[in-house]
């Protein structure tokens, strides 16, 4: 009897142990980290949602950065430059190589220029925002217009993204959704989407972000983010891109008139590019040192100051010798056919350097030009401190200008054109009499304003169909750059995205040639 | 009813009255003494009386007092490694002499092994489970028992891929079943995860050495390098499933269960153990040196150059009379010394019957072959048994260690451990001054780089007879490893770029980590034991419990760059800018129920089955729990009577048959795998930037455990007198549902996921064997045993995910590995090499064009001097792709890294007082890859560039006896060269870099690993000196080796069978040692 007695005790007492240790261990079986956050636990506040924005600006921005594909893009592929001596898996992208700019052999840089997957970041990271933000709680937020701010930045975000895209590969994928793991094993292939679609849906989520938004009335503190006045520059480009000048029309109109900028008088022509010290910016990305910057020193996507991204345009005293070559216009090239020598500009922002380091003479660009050293004591840690204009007051003006000719409105270009030449001191806008020539003059008049901005290859894109400029600066008249072949997009990395996406097709062209 | 029931009770009180009267009344006390073969005392074996409680242990002279009842008694004798011996005594016998056998296989049939949470004698076990014991491994110079394990155990693979003390082997039980794709990477982090190594059980307590290693790791040392190998008393490597299910979760890939050893002598004991010796310096490859380099270079010049060239040479080589160009410097003597290693132990012990301990101490240190290489560690260890009242009986553990690994300038097992590496040594022409030898061999000196590994394990166990059948079991445990590592990287380091202004920046870093595993467990156990009316028996063990298992990792890490002054040697004063610190925290927890049952009936129909059921913090929300059930049968045959001729003529002693199937499984080694963790990327306008991360930016609730099934099949068999034991065991293994890292969809924004991949698995076959022998009969007096351990694997992926789409990684050398089905993993893929192309005669045409056919996609015409590269897809070239978009070219399956067949042979011969141990270790049927040949061939006539300048400048490898082709050779049309053209003034269309299997070698090896001389000093010598035991010894470890292949040490390859020339030697030590017991 006792026996028993004592074995029911300890039964007992060794199921309470097991009761015990289970109810507490099943605490600890559902334990989150506490090193870092993580979906569930992220999108409780107002500012969380202001750091996944950041975090969706800094990836826009180092997208673009990436290994200088925004200058490669929009300047080198236009021959205003050339690359430097020592980047011989450059030379391709060359009107003297044979075939002229092969965009399909490009040694070590196929996963910058043929690759777009690092944009989906950025779209991912607008969708994952614009899944979230309206699902949260109305009282996280200050208020409702803060929220809808968010909302409205993601969609800008997204739309330029997009955008940006289809002018270096056509046809993207077009994705608005999140994927999580519900999708996860069974997410199906996507083809592309016409660019024309996709245009189109990125014009009404810009519209809705417009409702929105406020303008930034020309204060510098508001270039870094998206407001009323980018939304409006964003879907003037867009019009532009569609060929409908007469909604790219209004959209300049309304930034022209409502967005409270004003055009950076030439003595201080250069605050444009010294990083929001200019009532002419729009949006700019900024690139400023920042002594917290943990990425600095490793100089990774991230580093909001680099040296690479801007040091590709200087070399010599400039970058204190840290530079013996660079990206130049050589002698007889664009420089010398664009501009008069009386152009403030020429002289403002252009600089001749004998042969040097390998590389030819020619025209070196003065636009990012605020080198400085981390370590002044030892030179070390270069960078520079510029930001990166991605949109300004003349960039609009001269697209109304193109629209206003386009239009057949020769008067209203003309008086546009004058807007950024006067400034300047040069006046050839009073030559054209029609609008073919008009529009010759605006393109150049673009690239005289806008060279090392990462935009001309686009304009000589968007007006080529009339104005037949790829052709002027050395691309082949084959068929490659017609409006069937679209050969002046950039190829796709089939070997690399192929495999994940069963439905993607290569562009055209380059289906063919390769 | 009732009066009956009263009746019995009555009775049996009388009964039980009477009997314990008799045994008050009638005990007696025998003597006796307990010998082994050769006639030698054995100490601390245990004397027990059958079916009685009492028992007792001989002391160091081999002599025992034991009280017994009155009447014949019979005694039995056991000893671990030995056949329990059973002696009866006689009613009026008062002393006895009783010699012991050594078992034939290692560990007898009636050794206890832990299996989960039950033991089993090896007898009814119907497990695969090989031992090793004390007795194989003690005083061997190595800092850790991983090492040891090697050609011991059929079944597992130990290979000691680098010499350097305090770093892991790898160690594979029955082949790998990880599929790394990673590999790419860098190797000291790629690597260390390419094979799936085993669990280990220490004391009962379960320890992942990988898991500890990828939360914490600071130093790089191997974790096991924390036990003193004195300690341990046996190692049981648990291999099928009905072996590893019970440890379920991570029992996987292997249950590695080490037990320490305890005391046992009635009389106190102190014993102590010391050696030391010395360890030689690695054999230097062979060089040509001073004016023989010259000409010899010379001449290859000579054999291919035209006179515009000749005019135009280095003046490295032209120079005879330079004073800087003029010398004979083997750069290798820079680096290279003798090394050193000591080891002392002290022990002191006694067991009673109420309490027993065991306390130890060791210092081990062993000084490096090469400079600032070493390793030294401290350690105690207490072992206390307490049997606390005949119900109740408990265990304490508690062991202590420090380590401290001197690593020169590296970091991990990789290669880079002089500051000139291997392959891109420079010219014997250099003069090397006093200057630069100072500072090439001190570079490594003034770094300061303290790597400190701490080990605290605490653990009681407590045993409480609940009823005669029913114990209850508690076992909890701390166990705390610590990592720290102190570096610094002074800015005057190359002392001839600080002087001229380049040098780099100070560094300093300081990690910290502790990662903490803590055990409870609650468990039951049922014996019964029913006989029935005709004489048999009917065993049944029943066993549940209930685990729990939580680690915690901390780790924080300060580093920063430009130490103000390089006599500041910590991370202080750092500029902001140049200063980065983080703390790291994680924990997960386990909770676990398991059954065991084991029936058997009379020993002869064995049956065993366990359930094991795990929930995992590591895992999605939806599968927290993986189940791992297993059975098994046995039958021994011996026991039957038809068998019964056989066995009483001696023939078969022994034979039983058994069979296993089970589940085991692994579980994630990312503590939050399912959380879809968020990064901190940077900062945009100094705000600080949230965003997922894209390798792990999805959560996974329905993540879960990795399963592997595994069918065993075994025969355990002892003949002639059990003189001869042979165990083979057939298993086929399937592991599925690996992690696998998926790449996603571009478009989904996210790279790639790490998920258990369903359609991933991973077959391996094979056979272990063991056999023992006794080669001379008993009675003589020289003895000779020996054992061979044999294990056949054969590894293939069975199953890849997106319908078996066959994938190609490079390694981080550049050799392509293939992954695809019915290929072995890390199958090498290249071009084949088939020779030279002699002449013009034996270049085949293009079909196409009738043009000869070309390589590098029709860059290079073939000439003669050229390797034959087969043209695998009959296009008249050849190549790693093509243009047209076939992605694998002319590559095919070229080498299997994975070795085929490894093993070990030892031999143990006794005389007297004398005995001599020889091991042999194997490894047969591996492809190795010379990429330290390839890159040295590379860098004097070119591979991804070629020039004169860089054939002037380095070393030139070892080309005695190549016939390598040349322009005058083969002006015989019927020559035929061995090697292609070294032809420093030709075109590279990397024809020396590894795309091809070119350099591909046989990579195995017969190793004859160490030889153990020792002497028993007799005990009429010493006796006057009060020392109960004496024994001096003497070892040469890694003697010689033979091989078929140009590197000195094939065993000396990576995981993935890259031979780098850097790595670590294993030297040759030789040791002497005394072992004396008081």
């Amino acid at each position: 009897m006792k026996k028993q007695f004592s074995f029911f005790k300890i039964g007992v007492s060794f199921l309470i142990a097991i009761i015990l240790i289970g109810t507490s261990c099943k605490k600890y079986l559902y334990e989150a980290p506490i090193t870092s956050t993580y979906g569930a636990a992220f999108w409780t506040s107002q500012s969380a949602v202001e750091q996944a924005s950041l975090a969706m600006y800094g990836q826009l921005r180092a997208s673009l950065r990436s290994s200088g594909s925004y200058f490669i893009n929009g300047d080198l592929c236009s021959g205003v430059f050339i690359p430097k001596a020592g980047q011989w898996n450059y030379q391709t992208i060359k009107a003297s190589n044979n075939p002229p700019y092969n965009f399909s052999y490009v040694p070590y840089l196929e996963n910058d220029l043929q690759n777009w997957s690092r944009f989906y970041r950025v779209i991912a990271q607008a969708n994952l925002i614009l899944q979230n933000v309206p699902k949260m709680e109305p009282s996280l937020f200050k208020n409702e217009a803060i929220r809808n701010g968010y909302i409205s930045e993601a969609l800008f975000i997204r739309a330029y993204t997009y955008f940006y895209m289809i002018r270096i590969w056509g046809d993207p994928v077009y994705v608005t959704k999140t994927y999580d793991d519900v999708d996860y094993g069974n997410i199906p292939p996507i083809a592309r989407t016409p660019e024309g679609i996709v245009l189109d849906s990125c014009i009404n989520d810009l519209k809705v972000a417009a409702a929105s938004l406020t303008y930034g009335g020309g204060s510098t503190a508001k270039t870094i983010r998206a407001n009323k006045g980018t939304v409006s520059a964003l879907l003037a480009h867009i019009y532009a891109w569609k060929h409908d000048y007469a909604n790219a029309h209004t959209w300049c109109q309304d930034v022209i008139n409502n967005g409270g900028y004003t055009m950076e008088p030439m003595a201080t022509y250069t605050n444009i590019w010294k990083g929001q010290s200019s009532n002419e910016n729009i949006f700019e990305l900024p690139m400023q040192y920042n002594p917290s910057d943990p990425n600095f020193s490793g100089q990774g996507s991230w580093a909001e100051a680099q040296f690479g991204f801007f040091g590709t345009f200087v070399k010599g005293s400039v970058v204190d010798n840290v530079n013996n070559q660079c990206w130049l216009s050589p002698d007889n090239g664009t420089v010398d056919w664009f501009y008069d020598y009386a152009d403030a500009r020429y002289n403002k922002v252009w600089t001749h350097v004998p042969a040097s380091g390998g590389d030819v003479a020619g025209y070196m660009l003065m636009k990012y030009t605020n080198f400085q050293y981390q370590k002044p004591d030892t030179k070390t840690l270069p960078y520079f401190n510029n930001n990166l204009v991605l949109f300004r007051l003349s960039d609009i003006i001269l697209l109304d200008a193109e629209a206003m000719a386009s239009t057949g409105d020769i008067n209203g270009a003309r008086a546009a054109l004058a807007k950024t030449e006067d400034r300047a001191g040069v006046n050839t806008y009073l030559a054209p009499a029609n609008a073919y020539d008009m529009l010759d003059e605006i393109v150049m008049e673009r690239g005289r304003e806008l060279f090392g901005e990462g935009q001309w290859y686009y304009d000589l894109i968007r007006t080529e169909q009339a104005q037949t400029w790829l052709e002027a600066v050395g691309y082949p008249s084959n068929g490659r750059v017609n409006n069937v072949n679209k050969g002046y997009y950039w190829p796709l990395d089939m070997g690399t995205l192929f495999p994940y996406d069963k439905l993607l097709t290569q562009n055209l062209w380059w289906s063919t040639h390769k | 009813m009732k009066k009956e029931f009263l009746l019995k009770k009555i009775f049996g009180t009388i009964v039980f009255l009477i009997f314990s009267l008799i045994g008050m009344a009638q005990e007696r006390q025998v003597t006796g003494i307990v010998k082994d073969e050769k006639d030698q005392p054995l100490n601390a074996a245990t004397v027990s009386v059958k079916n009685g409680t009492a028992s007792t242990v001989t002391k160091a002279d081999g002599k025992f007092q034991i009280k017994v009842p009155a009447g014949k008694v019979t005694l039995v004798f056991s000893y671990v490694g030995y056949d329990k011996s059973v002696v009866t005594i006689e009613e009026n016998q008062t002393s006895v002499i009783v010699k012991m056998n050594e078992s034939a296989s290692k560990k007898s049939m009636d050794e206890v092994v832990v299996v989960g949470v039950q033991r089993q004698t090896k007898r009814t076990a119907t497990m695969a489970i090989s031992s090793v014991l004390s007795k194989d491994i003690e005083n061997l110079p190595s800092p850790s028992i991983d090492n040891l394990l090697q050609g011991r155990v059929a079944g597992l693979n130990v290979q000691i891929g680098s010499g350097e003390p305090g770093v892991a082997p790898t160690v594979v039980v029955r082949g790998n079943s990880r599929v790394n794709t990673n590999i790419g990477n860098n190797p000291d982090v790629a690597q260390a995860s390419a094979l799936s190594g085993p669990l280990y059980v220490i004391d009962g307590i379960p320890t992942n050495p990988e898991d500890i290693a990828g939360s914490i790791d600071a130093t790089g040392t191997n974790y096991l390098a924390g036990i003193n190998i004195n300690d341990i008393e046996s190692v049981d490597v648990q291999k099928d499933a009905a072996a590893t299910a019970a440890w379920g979760s991570r029992g996987a890939n292997g249950v590695v269960y080490i037990k320490t050893k305890r005391g046992r002598s009635s009389k106190p004991e102190f014993r102590v153990n010391a050696y030391g010796g010395i360890t030689q310096q690695p054999q230097l490859l062979n060089t040509v040196t001073g004016a023989a380099e010259r000409k010899l270079k010379m001449d290859i010049i000579n054999q291919y150059a035209t006179p515009s060239q000749l005019s135009n040479l280095p003046q490295i080589l032209t120079d005879y009379n330079n004073p800087y160009f003029n010398n004979a410097e083997d750069w290798q003597g820079l680096f290279y010394k003798s090394g050193s290693v000591k080891n002392v132990d002290a022990t002191m012990s006694s067991g009673t019957d109420a309490v027993s301990y065991r306390i130890s101490m060791n210092y081990y240190d062993e000084k490096g072959i090469i400079q600032n290489f070493g390793f030294k560690r401290y350690s105690a260890r207490g072992n206390f048994d307490f049997k606390i009242n005949p119900k109740l009986n408990g265990q304490f553990i508690v062991a202590l260690s420090k380590s401290d690994r001197q690593r020169g300038k590296k970091y991990n097992n990789s290669d880079d451990n002089t500051p000139v590496s291997g392959s891109t040594q420079p010219s014997s022409l250099y003069r090397v001054t006093a200057f630069d030898s100072a500072n090439y061999s001190g570079l490594s000196g003034r770094i300061r780089n303290k790597n400190l590994n701490d080990y605290y394990t605490a653990s009681l166990t407590l045993n409480y007879n609940m009823l005669r059948n029913l114990r209850y079991t508690f076992q909890g445990s701390a166990n705390i490893s610590s990592s720290n590592r102190d570096y610094f990287l002074p800015s005057d380091l190359d002392q001839v770029a600080a002087a001229s202004g380049s040098g780099q920046a100070s560094y300093a870093e300081s990690d910290k980590g502790t990662y903490s595993t803590y055990f409870l467990s609650n468990t039951l156990n049922y014996n019964k034991k029913l006989e029935t009316k005709s004489g048999h028996t009917h065993n049944l063990a029943l066993t549940g419990s209930q685990q729990f298992t939580r680690d915690i990792s901390n780790t924080s890490n300060t580093s920063g760059y430009n130490v103000p002054s390089n006599n500041i040697q910590v991370v202080s004063g750092v500029p902001q800018a140049d200063l980065y610190g983080a703390s790291g925290y994680a924990a997960d927890a386990m909770f676990s129920l398991l059954g065991q049952a084991q029936y058997d009936f009379d020993g002869k129909y064995l049956l065993y089955g366990s359930y094991r059921g795990d929930a995992s913090s590591r895992f999605g929300d939806n599968t927290k729990w993986g189940y791992f059930p297993s059975v098994g049968a046995g039958w021994v045959l011996t026991d039957e009577k038809f068998m019964n001729k056989l066995q009483a003529k001696g023939i078969v002693n022994f034979l039983k048959v058994r069979a296993s199937y089970g589940i085991s499984g692994t579980q994630s080694g990312n503590l939050y795998a399912p959380y879809n963790s968020y990064s901190i990327p940077g900062t945009y306008n100094g705000g600080t930037a949230i965003q997922p991360s894209y390798t792990n930016g999805l959560t996974k609730n329905n993540l879960t455990w990795t399963k592997t099934e595994q069918k065993n099949i075994g025969i355990d068999a002892q003949f002639f007198k059990s003189r001869i034991g042979i165990s083979v065991d057939v298993y086929d293994k399937i592991s599925k549902d690996d992690y696998y890292n998926f790449n996603l969809p571009f478009y989904t924004g996210y790279q790639s996921i790490q998920f258990n991949a369903h359609d991933l698995w991973v077959s391996n076959r094979g056979v272990d064997l063991t056999l023992t022998t006794k080669n001379l009969s008993r009675e003589s007096k020289l003895q000779w045993n020996m054992q061979v351990t044999l294990s056949y694997n054969k590894n293939a992926i069975a199953k890849l995910p997106n319908n078996n789409r066959t994938f190609v990684v490079d390694d981080y050398y550049g050799t392509s590995r293939i992954y695809a089905v019915g290929q072995p993993i890390y199958e090498m893929f290249q071009m084949k090499y088939l020779g030279v192309y002699n002449n013009q005669g034996q270049i085949p045409f293009n079909p196409l064009t009738g043009n000869v056919i070309t390589y590098f996609k029709g860059n290079h015409k073939v000439v003669p001097g050229d390797p034959i590269w087969e043209d695998v897809n009959h296009i008249g070239d050849v190549w790693t792709d093509e243009d047209n978009g076939n992605q694998y070219g002319d590559r095919v399956p070229t080498g299997d890294p994975n070795p085929k067949y490894t093993g070990g042979w030892v031999n143990d011969f006794t005389y007297k007082n004398l005995s001599l141990s020889v091991l042999s270790v194997f490894t047969f049927k591996r492809d190795v890859i010379n990429t330290f040949y390839q890159s040295q061939i590379s860098s004097i006539v070119g591979g991804y560039s070629s020039s004169i300048y860089s054939f002037a400048h380095n070393r030139l490898p070892d080309l005695s006896g190549l016939n390598y082709w040349t322009p005058a050779k083969a002006k015989d049309p019927n020559y035929t060269a061995d090697f292609p053209s070294l032809n420093p003034f030709g075109s590279s269309y990397y024809q020396f870099i590894p795309i091809s299997s070119m350099f591909n070698e046989d990579g195995s090896y017969f190793k004859i690993k160490n030889v153990v001389l020792s002497y028993q000093i007799p005990e009429s010598l010493i006796k006057r000196a009060k020392i109960g035991r004496a024994k001096v010894y003497c070892i040469v470890d890694n003697i010689a080796t033979i091989k078929n292949s140009t590197m000195p040490n094939p065993e000396l390859v990576d995981q993935l069978g890259q031979y780098t020339g850097g790595l670590y030697a294993t030297p040759t030590r030789y040791t002497l040692g005394v072992d004396i017991q008081f």
